[in-house]
């Protein structure tokens, strides 16, 4: 039996949700594996040894994840960094758009829907100053990204995985399944999400709205865009996006916009707006993703 | 003495070495054209039909990835190309990039 860990650090649980979202694909996996540590599922306190896959889900953001982090790595044979958090900082780098300070100054002294109360300086873990993805301190195996990585990812990742091959799944961007149709538009005008309503079956881009779909690793048959939604990144980067390092979310979707809309860029990157959400939600806490010269996270950031 | 421009020069060097070939995953593409203007060797056309991208020029491909960069969907895979010179030779990006399952 192949032994499976499943530990949460800074996380929403939606990774663990995910896993568990396997539904009858999970007896399948639990034929060849047993889950020896799932604090989600059974009432676990302290990681047993000799794990052969930890699957880590969410960033690094106090003494404690860092700690746990530590010690998933030394009791296991294979760690796994899975979903955008644990992998690029995901929507919990968000929080390095302010200071340490000004975070727990928002949670305990200065809230205004609960009552004031001092900082806690016992049982609370300290904070970090920053959000980490998992790989900045310990050495992973494989990612997995995804806000959650969806169900279908998950078993066609895990089950392989377990059987000791190779898991073949795609890796292109959103786009590549997403179903609407991408025109050429002349257009001056970028529309925030809240703006109008976009025509169903036509790119997001053709009509001025902000879609990551383009720079945004897919594999979850273009989910938002089906609905209605531009994509919002939560896949994190394209590997095009990260192996070039003159690509960036930032400039991939601004020459596509000008591209297709026949702006010229510097109207466009005139009219982005709030890119500590729209553009970089996901990626925050990545260094990788903030070395890149282009990147505009250095500029976003308050370390 | 023949005048060869940059680009064709580009061709005949890139010729020299290896021709190149370009398969379209026609599911991939979301058929922006956006591979057809891009392309300074005119490799693609958009079929009138399917409004998909195909190849008519292999040929005169000179391996420079342009489409690629364009591409909102990675729809084309070129065979035979000399990636090194493309590749981010940055240890920490590509230990992540070999490790993205
Ligand atoms: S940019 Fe967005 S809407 Fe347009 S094809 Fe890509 S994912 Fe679909
Ligand atoms: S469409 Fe984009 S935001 Fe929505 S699930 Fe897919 S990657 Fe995430
Ligand atoms: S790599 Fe792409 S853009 Fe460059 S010449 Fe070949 S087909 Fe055209
Ligand atoms: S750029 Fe990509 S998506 Fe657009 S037409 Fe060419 S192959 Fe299709």
């Amino acid at each position: 039996m192949v032994t499976i860990a499943l530990e949460t650090l800074a996380s929403c649980s939606g990774c663990e949700i995910s896993i568990l979202d396997l539904h009858e694909d999970l007896l399948k996996l639990l034929e060849k594996a047993e889950l020896v540590y799932a604090p989600v599922l059974m009432d676990v306190k302290e990681l047993p040894d000799n794990i052969d896959i930890a699957i880590v889900s969410g960033s690094v953001r106090n003494e404690e994840n860092k700690e746990r982090l530590e010690e998933l790595r030394t009791k296991s044979s294979i760690l796994i960094a899975y979903g955008t958090c644990a992998c690029y900082g995901g929507i919990t780098g968000m929080a390095d758009l302010y200071t340490r300070d000004e975070v727990t100054s928002r949670t305990y002294s200065d809230n205004p829907s609960t009552e004031s109360a001092p900082l806690p300086n016992e049982v609370v873990p300290e904070l970090l100053s920053i959000v980490h993805p998992a790989a900045d301190f310990t050495e992973i195996d494989g990612f997995i990204p995804g806000c959650p990585p969806k169900e279908q990812l998950t078993g066609d990742i895990l089950i392989p995985l377990i059987n000791n091959e190779a898991p073949d799944v795609p890796k292109k961007s959103v786009c590549a399944d997403c179903q609407r149709e991408m025109e050429h538009v002349e257009y001056d005008k970028i529309h925030r999400r809240v703006e109008g309503s976009p025509e169903d079956g036509k790119c997001f881009l053709s009509q001025g709205y902000v879609c990551l779909g383009s720079v945004t690793l897919g594999r979850c048959g273009g989910l938002c865009t089906d609905a209605g939604v531009p994509c919002h990144g939560c896949g994190g980067p394209s590997l095009d996006v990260l192996r070039e390092p003159s690509h960036d979310i930032y400039n991939g979707v601004i020459k596509r916009i000008a591209h297709l809309s026949n702006m010229p860029e510097k109207d466009v990157e005139k009219q982005m707006y709030d890119l500590g959400h729209v553009i970089y939600g996901f990626v925050i806490g990545s260094t990788i993703m903030e070395d890149k010269l282009v990147s505009k996270i250095p500029q976003l950031v308050k370390k | 003495m023949e005048y060869l421009s940059r680009k064709q020069k580009m061709k005949k060097i890139s010729r020299g070495f290896k021709m190149v070939e370009i398969e379209i995953d026609e599911d991939a593409c979301v058929g922006c054209g956006s591979c057809v203007d891009d392309c300074p060797n005119n490799v693609y056309q958009m079929n009138e039909e399917t409004w998909k991208t195909t190849v008519v020029n292999a040929d005169d491909c000179m391996a420079c990835l342009s489409c690629h960069e364009i591409c909102p969907s990675q729809a084309m895979t070129h065979r035979d190309i000399h990636v090194a010179k493309r590749l981010y030779i940055d240890r920490k990006v590509n230990d992540v990039l070999e490790k993205i399952i």
